[in-house]
Formats: C-alpha cells, sequence, structure tokens
C-alpha cells in the first residue's frame, strides 16, 4: 500500500454533490463493493430534495423518499460522507483523478460533537434560513435541519459573536473557535459530477415586480410553506401573514424566454406547479388557484393523469404567458396575461394574493474552471457521447442528475443509476489491466 | 449488512417476558398535525410488554434511529415497534437500526398510523389517536410472540437473461458482461437493434439511428461473455431471484433447426421494449386514403428518399404540404376516442412524439423547402435537453403550428376521392377556438407508444402491469427499475415511454442494479414463507391442492419410525408466503414465518385491548 | 378557411419588413404588454401576426389593428422567442396601404426601392423640364421670383396636384372603409353614426392624441417631435395651397412679419425632426428604428431636402441672389414634388390619412356594435319573456 498522509484518501470513487442523483450514483457504486467519497458543499447531504414538501406523480413526501437513501449512505461501509467541503480542482491522470477539497471550518470538533443541539439553544444570535427560503431563522450554530446528516453542529462564523454562550453549553467540548479549513486530496479513479442545479434570480425579470412586492415567491419557498414541518406550519403569504384566497402559478418566468437568456426548458414546473396547487388545493379548499402557462409538459410515466387530476380539482390552468405583475393595494397583485384561448376580452389584469414565480433550471457550478470538463452552451455539463448519456469529455469523469441539463428526480435517479454503472464498467476495465499489469509485473520478476 | 442474520438468530434468546420499545414518529407533522403522539406515547406505556415508549420528529431521520439502538442497549430492549409511515417506506431502515444495534431483524414491527390513522382521518383526531393506539397494541401483541427469523440463503446463478435485443437490452447487455457477468440476450426478430431500425436521426444529436445500432451490435457482438440467440423466445419460466429456470426456443445455431434450450439465469431483465399505437382504419383517415401515414412511416420515408428536391416526393406525387397531428394514440379522453380492441385508452402523454414529430418537420423543411408543413397539437412537449431548439429551429423554418384540444380532436377527410388532397378541419386554439380549414397533399399521424409484447414472461412470473399497461415499477424514485418479482429488472420501453437516452439511461439504472445482486454469492430472501411442523402434518395433501405457485409445495416420502410417511415440503425459493396453505391444512401443520397463527391471535387481542377506557 | 386563404402570406409581409413573424410562438407576451391593445378591441399585435401565420388574407385586410400601433416597441422587448412582433406591425401597415392602393404603385415602391427613387427622379426632371419649357423672365438685378415663377401659375399645379393625389389617396381610404367595416356588415351600420363620428377624424389627424397612450419608451417625447413634423407639415401644405399669394411675394417683409415667422416656424418643425429620426434611425437607439426598410429612409430624406431647399429659397432671396433663388425654387420643387406624388399616396406618407381615418372606423364600429346590441336587447327579451 502507498502510505497516505492524514489528508490524503484513496477511492474508487469521488461523488461531487450529496442531492438525490449524487446519493443514488453513490449508493449504487457502493453496493457493487466500490469505495466512495461524497464530497457536499452544504453541512448536510439531501441536496434540495429534502427541503422539498411532496413530490410528484404519487404524491409521496419528499422527506421520507430522502431520508432513506440518506440514511443509507450514511450508515453504508463503502461510502464516506464529506460535508460543509468544496472542490478546488480536479486533475485527471495516468493514475486516476487527483480531487483537492477543501473542508470548511464548522469550528465544531465532528468526532466530539453529539448532535444534541444545546449549543444552538443556547446561542441568541439568529440569521434568515437558507434551508427555510428565508422565511425562518437559524442560530449562529445549528444542526443544518432536523433531518440533516450528519447531525452535527456548524458554527457560522460570518455571524458569530464570539460570546461564547456555546462553548459553555456544549457537553462534550467540542467547539473549536480557531478551527482553519484545511485542504484534503482524494486520488480516485473515477468521479461522478451530481452538482445539480440552481434556480436563476427571482427579479431576472423585472416586469414581475419581484424586487418589490414580497408576496412574489419562489416555488421553492412554497415548497417550504407547504412542508407539515415548514416555518410557519402552514401557508401564508410572507407580507403581511395573511392566508391567501388566490394564488397564481406564472409559468415560464425563467425559462423558455430568450429576452432574458434562457431559452430551453426547465422541465420540472408544470408538474410541480400542478403539484403545488393541488397541495394548496388540499390546505387551502376555498383559495382559488389559476395556473398561467404556455404548454403543460407533463411528459413522464403517470405526470398526464396527474394534470387531468388537477383539472378535475378545479384548478384553472389559463393558456397565456404572463407579461407584467404590478402591485396593487401595497400587497396583491395584478397579472397581466392574455387568455390566449379565449375569444372575447381576452387581455386580462387578474388580482392574486400571492405569486409563484417558476424560475428557470441553471447549473449550480461551472466545473470549467478548475477541471477539464466541458460544458454545453446552456452551461450545464456536456454529455457529447449519445450510446452513454453520462460520460462527460473526460474518461473516467460523469455526470448525473440535473447538472446535465434539467431534471426531474425520477429522471435525476434513473440517470444517477446509469452513471453508477458506466463508472462501475470503467472501473471494471481499470481493474482488468491493473491485474494484467500486475500478472505481466509478476511474469518479469520471475 | 455485516451482521449476518444467522448470529443474531443464535444471539437472541427467546424472553421469558419480552421488553418492547415503541417508537411514535410525528413525520415532522405529518402525523402529528392529526394523531396526539405524545399520548399515544403515553398510553402506550401502558401496554403490556412496552418497556419504553418515545416520540420523535421523524424516527428515520439519523438521530431517530440512533435512539433506537442507544435504547436497545440501555433499556436491554428485545422487541421494537416503530408507528410511523408505511412499512414499504421504511421497514428495511429500521430494521437495519435493529440489526446494527445486534438485535434479530424480524424482532421488529412497524405499525403505519401515518396512511392508515393521520391521513384516512384528517378530520378526526380523537379516532385517528384512538385507532394509533389501537394498532400499535396490536403490532405489540404480535411482536411479543414474534420468533428470530434468518433470510433465506440460496444459491445465486452469476448469470442474466436479457429479453430483447433493441437498445436496452444491448445496453444493458453490454454493461453486465464488460463487469464479467455472462449474459443471455434473446431477441425475437432475426437482427440485433429492434426500433432503432424504424428510426431515422436521432433527436437531439442528429445521429443517424442505424450508425448508433451498429455501434451498438459491434459492443455486443465482441463480448464473448454475451451469448446472442436471434429468432428466439423465452416460452418457459420459473424459478425466483438467483434461480430461474428458463427455456427458450429458437432457430438458433448452425443447424438452423427450430430448438429449445434450457439455463438457469440470476436475473432476468425485461427490455422487451414498446409497440407504436396503429391507428385504426378510419381514425383520421388512416388507411383510408394512401397519404394518411404515421411518423414511423414517414421516418422510413424520410430515411429512403434521398434525392434532395424542392419538395418531397411520394408514390410518385409531389407532397406541396403536409400536417403532422400529434397525440394520436396517446392523451386520449373517455368519450372522445374509441377504446382499443383491449378496451382500453390511452390517456397518458407518450412523451417522445413531440420532438419526434418537430424533428421530422424540420427535416422537410430543410430538405424539400417548398414542402410546406402545418403541426396540430395539444401542447408542444419539448422539455428535454436540446429538444426545444427543435421547436424554435422548426418555428424559424416556417412550420405553422395549430393547438387543438383534446376533446375535440381534428378531422381529416377526403372529399373528392383518393387522389384528391386531404382537408383537416381544426378548431385552433391559438386563433381563439375558431374553426379553421386546412387542405393538404399529406398528414402524418404522431403515433403514441403502447406497452410491448412480453406475454409469456407476464403470466408465468405474474409481472404487473400498470394502468397503462406498461410493466410497473415498485416506486418510480425508491426502487425505479425493479417490479414486484424479486430478481426481475425493468430496462427501457417496457415501463413507459422514453426517447432513446432515457431508455439507455434506464437500461444502465437496470444494469446496475443486476450487477449489486451479483455481488453475493448467494441471494437473501425473505423468511415470511410457510413452514411444516412435520410432527403435526398427516400428509392430507391438502394444501397442494390450493398452492398457486409451482412447485413451492411437495408431497415427500420420508422415513418416520421405519415406516414411510408423507409429508408436505416448502422449497423457499417458490413460497411467496401467501397462507393459502395455512387455511386449509387440517392439523394447523403449516404456517407461515413471521404471520403464525398465535401471532394473529394476539394481534386480535391487541386491537380489542382496552388500553384507554377514557378515550374510546 | 373563410375568405381569402393565402398561405405564403407571412412571406408577403416579409417582403414589406417584416421579421420572425414565424418565431411567433402565441404565447400573448406581446398583446398585454402592450398599452394600446386593451383599448383597441383586444387582441393585438398578436392577432395581426396569427392572422399572418394561417395566411388569413381577407381578415388582415379587415382588420385597423395595424393602424392602431404606434410602434413603442415593448412587444419586440418583451417577446420570448424574439419574434419582433413591433417590426410586423410596421410591415403590416405598409402591406395594407399597398393593398388599399388599387394602382399596385404602392406595392412597387415599397417591394423595390429602384423603382421608388426611379419614379421620384422621374417626376422631379417632369417638374424640372415644366420649369425648362414655361418659365418666365429671369431678372437678374434683383429677385423676382413671381416673375420667374408667376405665383398664379404655381398655384394652379399645386391644385391640380392636390387634386390628383386626394384622388389615390382617397380611393385608398374607400377601400380601407369598404373593407374593415365588414364589406356587408357596413349596411347595418346607421349614416347617423358616420356623420357623428367625424370629429375623431379631425382630432386625431390635427392631434394623434391616441399615440400618447402608447408604451415606455419615450412615447411622449416621440409623440411630441411627431406633432411637431405634422404641424409643421401641415402649416406647409396651408401655406403653399391656400395661402400661396400671400406666402410666395417678392417684396421683403421685416423679420416678425407673419408670412416669415410662419415659414421660419414649419421649416425648423420639419428639419428638427426629421435630422432627429435620421440620427435615431442611423444609430438604432430606439426599437422603433432597429430596423429601417429604404421606404422609411427615403420619406425621411425627402422631407428633410425639402424643408432645406424650402428655406434656402428665402435665405437666397432674403439676400439678393436672384439667380441662385431661381435655380434652388427649382431644385425645391423637384423634389418636393416627386415627394408628395410618391409618398402622399403610394408610400409612408400615405398614413397622414390612414392613420386618423382608422381611428375614425374603429370608433364607428365601436358605436355601431354598441347601438346593435342596445336594438337587439329588447328583442331577445321579448323573446325570452
Amino acid at each position: 500500500m502507498i502510505a497516505t498522509a492524514d489528508n490524503e484518501r484513496h477511492k474508487d470513487a469521488v461523488i461531487i454533490g450529496g442531492g438525490i442523483a449524487g446519493l443514488q450514483s453513490a449508493l449504487d457504486l457502493a453496493d457493487q463493493g466500490y469505495k466512495v467519497a461524497v464530497v457536499e458543499r452544504q453541512a448536510s447531504i439531501g441536496g434540495r430534495m429534502i427541503s422539498l414538501s411532496k413530490v410528484y406523480p404519487t404524491l409521496d413526501c419528499a422527506s421520507c423518499i430522502t431520508t432513506p437513501k440518506m440514511s443509507a449512505a450514511a450508515h453504508h461501509e463503502n461510502i464516506e460522507l464529506l460535508t460543509y467541503t468544496e472542490v478546488d480542482s480536479i486533475t485527471p491522470g495516468p493514475n486516476g483523478h487527483t480531487v483537492v477539497v477543501t473542508r470548511k471550518a464548522t469550528h465544531v470538533n465532528a468526532d466530539k460533537c453529539i448532535g444534541c443541539r444545546l449549543c444552538e439553544y443556547a446561542c441568541d444570535t439568529e440569521y434568515p434560513d437558507d434551508f427555510e427560503q428565508g422565511l425562518g431563522s437559524v442560530r449562529a450554530i445549528s444542526v443544518a435541519f432536523t433531518n440533516a446528516i450528519p447531525q452535527k453542529a456548524v458554527l457560522d462564523a460570518d455571524y458569530c459573536l464570539a460570546c461564547g454562550l456555546c462553548l459553555r453549553a456544549c457537553p462534550t467540548d467540542a467547539i473549536e473557535f480557531d478551527q482553519q479549513p484545511r485542504q484534503e486530496t482524494i486520488h480516485a479513479d473515477v468521479v461522478i459530477v451530481a452538482s445539480g442545479f440552481q434556480l436563476n434570480a427571482l427579479t431576472i425579470k423585472p416586469q414581475y415586480s419581484a424586487a418589490q412586492n414580497q408576496n412574489v415567491i419562489s416555488p421553492l419557498t412554497l415548497e417550504r410553506l407547504l412542508a407539515p414541518h415548514g416555518p410557519y406550519g402552514r401557508v401564508l403569504r410572507p407580507s403581511d401573514g395573511k392566508i391567501p384566497e388566490s394564488i397564481a402559478f406564472v409559468q415560464c418566468a425563467g425559462s423558455r424566454d430568450q429576452s432574458i437568456g434562457v431559452p430551453y426548458c426547465s422541465r420540472v414546473c408544470c408538474m410541480y406547479a400542478i403539484k403545488q396547487a393541488m397541495l394548496l388545493s388540499g390546505s387551502l379548499p376555498t383559495a382559488d388557484i389559476t395556473i398561467y402557462y404556455m404548454d403543460i409538459r407533463a411528459f413522464g410515466k403517470g405526470y398526464e393523469q396527474f394534470y387531468q387530476n388537477a383539472k378535475a380539482m378545479g384548478i384553472n390552468f389559463v393558456r397565456g404567458k404572463v407579461s407584467k405583475i404590478d402591485s396593487v393595494d401595497k400587497d396583491d397583485l395584478l397579472v397581466h396575461v392574455e387568455y390566449t384561448e379565449e375569444p372575447q376580452d381576452c387581455v386580462r389584469k387578474q388580482r392574486h394574493d400571492m405569486v409563484v414565480l417558476a424560475q428557470g433550471m441553471i447549473p449550480q457550478w461551472n466545473p470549467t474552471s478548475f477541471s477539464p470538463v466541458q460544458i454545453g452552451s446552456d452551461g450545464f455539463v456536456a454529455t457529447p457521447d449519445s450510446v452513454s448519456p453520462c460520460t462527460t469529455n473526460v474518461p473516467g469523469i460523469f455526470v448525473a442528475g440535473a447538472a446535465a441539463g434539467p431534471k426531474d428526480i425520477v429522471d435525476s435517479i434513473a440517470e444517477a443509476g446509469a452513471a453508477a454503472m458506466e463508472a462501475g464498467r470503467y472501473l471494471s476495465k481499470r481493474a482488468h489491466l491493473d491485474h494484467t499489469a500486475r500478472t505481466v509485473a509478476l511474469e518479469l520478476i520471475a | 449488512m455485516d451482521n449476518k442474520d444467522e448470529n443474531v438468530v443464535r444471539d437472541a434468546a427467546m424472553p421469558t417476558t419480552p421488553r418492547v420499545g415503541v417508537y411514535i414518529c410525528r413525520c415532522g407533522g405529518n402525523i402529528s398535525d392529526v394523531v396526539d403522539t405524545e399520548h399515544v406515547a403515553e398510553i402506550c406505556r401502558l401496554i403490556p410488554g412496552v418497556a419504553v415508549s418515545k416520540v420523535h420528529t421523524f424516527m428515520c431521520s439519523d438521530p431517530g434511529q440512533q435512539t433506537i439502538s442507544d435504547d436497545i442497549k440501555q433499556e436491554k430492549l428485545d422487541r421494537v415497534v416503530v408507528a410511523s409511515c408505511s412499512p414499504f417506506l421504511h421497514e428495511l431502515t429500521f430494521r437495519g437500526a435493529v440489526v446494527r444495534s445486534k438485535m434479530n431483524p424480524y424482532l421488529y414491527e412497524q405499525v403505519n398510523i401515518r396512511e392508515q390513522c393521520s391521513w384516512a382521518h384528517k378530520h378526526d383526531p380523537r379516532g385517528a389517536t384512538a385507532k394509533a393506539i389501537q394498532l400499535i397494541s396490536a403490532a405489540v401483541g404480535k411482536v411479543s410472540r414474534a420468533t428470530p427469523l434468518a433470510k433465506i440463503r440460496l444459491p445465486n446463478h452469476r448469470r442474466a437473461l436479457v429479453v430483447g435485443g433493441g437498445p436496452a437490452g444491448m445496453k444493458v447487455a453490454a454493461d453486465l458482461a464488460a463487469c464479467g457477468i455472462s449474459v443471455v440476450l434473446v431477441e425475437q426478430s432475426d437482427r440485433l437493434g429492434g426500433k432503432l431500425h424504424t428510426l431515422n436521426r436521432l433527436f437531439p444529436t442528429g445521429q443517424a439511428a442505424i450508425q448508433l445500432a451498429a455501434k451498438m451490435e459491434s459492443q455486443v457482438l465482441a463480448d464473448p461473455k454475451i451469448e446472442i440467440l436471434l429468432n428466439s423466445k423465452v416460452t418457459k419460466v420459473s424459478g425466483f431471484i438467483g434461480n430461474f429456470e428458463v427455456g427458450i426456443h429458437g432457430n438458433f445455431g448452425p443447424s438452423g433447426k427450430t430448438t429449445e434450450i434450457h439455463t438457469t439465469v440470476g436475473v432476468i431483465v425485461m427490455a422487451t421494449g414498446f409497440k407504436p399505437y396503429v391507428p385504426r382504419e378510419g381514425e383520421f383517415n388512416y388507411k383510408k386514403h394512401p397519404t394518411v401515414l404515421t411518423t414511423v412511416d414517414f421516418n422510413s420515408l424520410l430515411a429512403t428518399q434521398n434525392t434532395e428536391g424542392r419538395t418531397l416526393h411520394y408514390e410518385g406525387r409531389s407532397i406541396g404540404s403536409i400536417a403532422f397531428i400529434h397525440c394520436v394514440g396517446s392523451r386520449q379522453v373517455d368519450g372522445v376516442h374509441t377504446p382499443g380492441p383491449d378496451g382500453r385508452l390511452n390517456t397518458y402523454c407518450s412523451r417522445v412524439c413531440c420532438t419526434t414529430v418537430l424533428n421530422q418537420a424540420l427535416q422537410v423543411r430543410q430538405r424539400f423547402p417548398e414542402t410546406r408543413v402545418y403541426d396540430l397539437h395539444q401542447d408542444i412537449r419539448t422539455y428535454g435537453r436540446g429538444h426545444e431548439e427543435y421547436y424554435t429551429d422548426a418555428s424559424r423554418a416556417g412550420v405553422v403550428f395549430f393547438r387543438y384540444h383534446g376533446d375535440e380532436p381534428p378531422t381529416v377527410t377526403n372529399a373528392n376521392g383518393p387522389t384528391s388532397p386531404l382537408r383537416i378541419n381544426v378548431k385552433d386554439y391559438l386563433s381563439w377556438g375558431e374553426e379553421l380549414e386546412l387542405e393538404v397533399d399529406m398528414v402524418v399521424l404522431a403515433v403514441g407508444m403502447t406497452a410491448g409484447p412480453c406475454e409469456t414472461l407476464v403470466d408465468q412470473l405474474k409481472l404487473p402491469r400498470g394502468e397503462d399497461d406498461f410493466l410497473q415499477e415498485i416506486h418510480p424514485k425508491l426502487r425505479p427499475v425493479e417490479i414486484s418479482v424479486n430478481g426481475v429488472l425493468l430496462a427501457g420501453t417496457s415501463q413507459a415511454p422514453m426517447n432513446i437516452q432515457e431508455t439507455l439511461a434506464a437500461a444502465g439504472a437496470a444494469a446496475v442494479k443486476a450487477r449489486a445482486m451479483f455481488t453475493t454469492e448467494e441471494v437473501e430472501l425473505n423468511p415470511y414463507v410457510a413452514q411444516v411442523d412435520t410432527h403435526l402434518c398427516e400428509g392430507s395433501g391438502v394444501c397442494l391442492t390450493q398452492c398457486e405457485y409451482d412447485g413451492a409445495l411437495a408431497m415427500v416420502e420420508t422415513q418416520e419410525n421405519g415406516h414411510s410417511v408423507r409429508k408436505a415440503q416448502v422449497n423457499p425459493g417458490l413460497c411467496v408466503g401467501c397462507g393459502a396453505c395455512v387455511a386449509v391444512c387440517p392439523t394447523q401443520a403449516i404456517n407461515v414465518s413471521g404471520w403464525r397463527i398465535d401471532q394473529y391471535d394476539a394481534m386480535v387481542d391487541g386491537l380489542v385491548r382496552d388500553v384507554e377506557p377514557a378515550m374510546v | 378557411m373563410a375568405g381569402k386563404f393565402n398561405p405564403d402570406l407571412h412571406l408577403d409581409i416579409t417582403g414589406f419588413g417584416g421579421k420572425d413573424i414565424d418565431m411567433c410562438m402565441n404565447c400573448g407576451t406581446c398583446t398585454t404588454i402592450c398599452p394600446m391593445s386593451e383599448d383597441s378591441g383586444g387582441g393585438f399585435p398578436r392577432r395581426v401576426i396569427r392572422l399572418i401565420q394561417t395566411g388569413q388574407q381577407s381578415k388582415l385586410e379587415e382588420t385597423l389593428d395595424p393602424w392602431l400601433c404606434y410602434y413603442c416597441g415593448d412587444c419586440t422587448t418583451n417577446c420570448p422567442r424574439q419574434a419582433n412582433p413591433a417590426e410586423t406591425m410596421m410591415a403590416s401597415r405598409r402591406y395594407l396601404t399597398a393593398r388599399y392602393d388599387f394602382t399596385g404603385l404602392a406595392k412597387l415602391f415599397y417591394k423595390s426601392a429602384v423603382a421608388e427613387i426611379l419614379a421620384i427622379i422621374l417626376v422631379g426632371l417632369f417638374v424640372t423640364g415644366l420649369f425648362v419649357a414655361f418659365h418666365g423672365p429671369m431678372v437678374l438685378n434683383k429677385v423676382e421670383l413671381n416673375t420667374f415663377a408667376p405665383v398664379h401659375a404655381v398655384e394652379l399645379g399645386d391644385w391640380i396636384m392636390a387634386a390628383v393625389l386626394s384622388f389615390f389617396l382617397l380611393a385608398g381610404a374607400a377601400r380601407m372603409t369598404w373593407w374593415t367595416l365588414g364589406r356587408k356588415k357596413m349596411f347595418r351600420i346607421s349614416p347617423l353614426i358616420f356623420i357623428q363620428q367625424i370629429p375623431v377624424f379631425f382630432v386625431h389627424l390635427f392631434t394623434q392624441k391616441r399615440w400618447k397612450k402608447c408604451g415606455s419608451h419615450h412615447s411622449g417625447i416621440r409623440w411630441m417631435k411627431h406633432l411637431l413634423l405634422v404641424s409643421g407639415y401641415l402649416s406647409m401644405l396651408t401655406l403653399v395651397l391656400i395661402l400661396l399669394r400671400w406666402f410666395q411675394t417678392d417684396k421683403i417683409y421685416p423679420f416678425y412679419y407673419p408670412q416669415r415667422l410662419w415659414g421660419y416656424y414649419a421649416t425648423i418643425a420639419l428639419l428638427y425632426p426629421t435630422v432627429d429620426f435620421m440620427i435615431s434611425r442611423w444609430r438604432r437607439k430606439e426599437p422603433i428604428h432597429l430596423f429601417s426598410e429604404a421606404s422609411d429612409w427615403i420619406f425621411l430624406v425627402m422631407l428633410f431636402l425639402t424643408a432645406l431647399t424650402g428655406i434656402m429659397v428665402n435665405i437666397f432671396r432674403v439676400g439678393g441672389l436672384p439667380m441662385a433663388t431661381y435655380l434652388i425654387y427649382v431644385i425645391h420643387l423637384s423634389i418636393a414634388v416627386p415627394m408628395l406624388v410618391v409618398e402622399v399616396p403610394f408610400s409612408k406618407w400615405s398614413h397622414i390619412m390612414y392613420r386618423p381615418l382608422s381611428i375614425y372606423l374603429y370608433g364607428v364600429k365601436q358605436a355601431a356594435t354598441r347601438a346593435n346590441r342596445a336594438a337587439d336587447e329588447p328583442a331577445s327579451e321579448k323573446v325570452a319573456a
């Protein structure tokens, strides 16, 4: 064996991103007996999916699907989770890839922390909670969220006042104010990029007044509002806490729009809007819910039925792209839209209490500056091989999930499995080569 | 799992009085918003045998599982009940948790107080709470009488049967073979490639389909680990994961004669593909007018029409205009569309047709600039990466789009005989619902995908089909390529409509699961199978008459006190634990492990136990 | 399809300067972003685009929509597919101008800049020829314009030209009226409504006040510049048609005399906007000036040159340069006359008639619809009873 320093690891595979795609790839590879490291920039694995309420088309609660996979990954003997860690570079070489990562300072000794949260309860510095889309607040030292993995506290130095309350509360003396970020190196034969997506800015179309009116919200915010363990425990609109009586979904608010430079379809928005509309009509049975769309793209297995069910439930579907949203009476919203299918008075200004903008999906991560991985014109990782849809331009580097273009959970999971298969093939080919090389070497010695 | 069940079985001595830990999950509010979980926990402490009763926001989370582990050690628990969601979701999770604490996983019981209490009785919190208590009480009764069980271990044949030689089948075969697993690839036609041969230019790469077919075929042919059987069909299949006995019928081999071979495989991959929808005669004038084609026909027309011209030509005629009609055989509406011969309406979306049409329309406009193209759709579903570009490019190329509603499909008539142009009437919702009339020389029907043929396997393995007739996976996210029959996997369009890239991804996902199944020398099966108490069995054979699973039960001659007696014997690989035999045994000699009659009695006792008189 | 169906209509409109008509996916953004659309019966510009896409030529001819658009360009800026609705509306106006004109000259001029320029040159040469052949004596010791070109003769020419132009323009206006009021439906409109609405025509002819409702791109300023131009143009028209005897004098009045002040005003009112518009078109700084057809340039250049040569006549006259005055006078008319002859009935300038007429007709339509609805209601009530 090669002697390794403390900050070096040897793995078969490194997965970049601990979201649903990354976890699925990790589990599939680990089940085949490969040693895997999952690098996640957040304090917990689970990615976008863990923050969702329920997921289409089965309406399972998202946690119920994600937590078992998170838990399985955390307990798998072949998987090591590196959370709160950023990737600095990926360098391919003749003996596999060298992945340099930075373990960000959590200021908490992970070995000592038992996740009791006493530090969090003691801390009296709060800041808006990203996980709750800024609706709730979080302490300067906290465990990421209820079902986070790992259950380890992270201290955010940007907000910490170093008052020492947590220090006194911690029963295991785990808090280390002077902890420094440290760089580590992972050597691995394959890398799977599962870095996922982000949404483009809510304000990308100034016509939609998101900067002026708090009730123009992101779908991810609505997910938190709908989640049973969300910030308010029910759906209230952000500006004044009113129970919204009329909610609009504005589709293609950040995609299929050349005027904002996102010409492609974000693929998931139609279905999650329908899902959210259904959940809303469950929690607010008297509310008026309208979805303004251009084309309803309910293409997957069971999706069309889901759409038809929503129509039967009384959700209004209006074909027309919203051109403008104005504030009216301070908090309400006026949606300008052409009812393109109706013959008379088709230009309308509809009043709503809350508007959800279907923001476009854009890549979370641009690997080009610190790795040889190439991206397509849409910014997502390019997949040049048509037979193996998960391969990138670099042998041994694969891609899964929304890192290779907008994708829903079902398709991300399928693709994550495929990426694991491609990686597995690559690994077994290398193992075979290694074996041959070793045999040749032994023969030479003999 | 690093703990072998056997060890755990040996370690778990049957206690005289069980110590049951009851754990109630709030499911982040999913349960606790309706069921008073704290109250349930309090009451459950009163149930005989319960040593610990606790509530947690997410039992399935790491800290939740840790609580169980800690209690097993500290409170010396020997039975665990978790009241949370459906066991379908988390039984395996919690079994894993108890195994990590060196407890036998079958001394764990899950109660579903979410689907069955909080969700079902949303508006009756008191009732839901009472019901939760009753269900937990029953489970405590059952688990108290549970005995440690071990998974059934059977040999695992490191060989896979891939049914279907299309792109999905070839991809699975190539993937598995590359990992050293031998594969039998069965294809009913005389060549590999499947539907790739009916396609032309693939979207979004623009690659020629036959080129892809050839590339994949050469990969498969080059691998000695893959045995390819063309012109053949699976005629017989039986067995279970790791041990499927398969009979394949076909004229392979050098003699060219029809023969049948038998082989044993560990895994069966269903890459049986789809059938394109065939319009009824007269549907949009199909088969009544020579220039009403399907997208499948049109693909071959585009492929064969090599001469570039001002207009497309078909059967000697210049085609000045083409109308594509979307959703033919997809998104059908009850009362508007005529059901197929099987009485089925295809209400689902076939996913690929929109981009297929735009791909074809664009090719027409690019290659035959004087052939006009009209596109009649419901929604344009160019969802995938690079697909929207087809829509944009088709627009730019002058394709004119019309939007109809599913319950008002366009009509195609040919008033003046087969040589006259076709007339299309459409209520166009891009023109405010106005009735428009088009005259065109050709109509191309964008036919959807319907479930592919795989009757033998479906019947013999009892594979479930979904509402849409496609093979039904267990769960689209948790177990997307697995079907309820263990050891059978789904690859590609046997499961649902997919385009070629999605098919290949799905095939990869199936391959990775198949490969994972081969990582162990043995397969592990649930121990919930029938078990015969040989002391009680009198060899009546009644059980055999009720058993529906070939080979699961047999009467065998054994020697008992020097006499030859007939006793029932269970083949645990084939028994599904349905319990039909249990019900008919005159001597109660047969029982299903983990679901014994005395456990049922205990459950009933638990259900009627008056745990909280004040409440009900 | 009802009426005339023309599958190549989108190509026709492209020939008139339409851009990316095929790119429209009918999402409705343009229609809702348009500040005019709601008050104009709803649905434009998409209605126009859709009629073009589906080749419904008759319906396009029957619509007033293109004339109700003032090209703020908001639709084009907001279009998610860069389908350029505003330019489609512009092209539709050109197309309709050509359709209203029964001679076919408008179509020729719009589609061929060469033809338009040739026509202008021909008419210009004709005017020059007239002067060469029939000019009066050239007094060279002082400026005597009325001797060189007697005012009554010029006035006669003016009136003949005005009559010819009016004939073509009115013919176009008649076709527009006939088509847009629905060919058959017209007879259901009471003549009283036609009379009642007449003030609308003149209000909009003189003020273009509808424009002020138009979108965000400096429409107010554009409207004022345009109003300045119109006032200059109408001033000139008044001065040369009605007041020519008062305007074209050899006596040089003091600077503050109304004759000179009015003339200067008209010159500035023509020169400033034309120069400004030319710069804007050159720099493409506003959405409306992103695309310029030859006809747009010819219109601006000719108008500019007319005003420029006009003021030069005055400068030379006041400066006491007889030969230069006569020469520039001939040049002035050789530019002004062809501009009027070609542009007013057959090209861009025809909008002086079609714009106010369309608003008038729209008003008539609205009033008639109201009247018919009022007439129908009691009837239906009776049936119901």
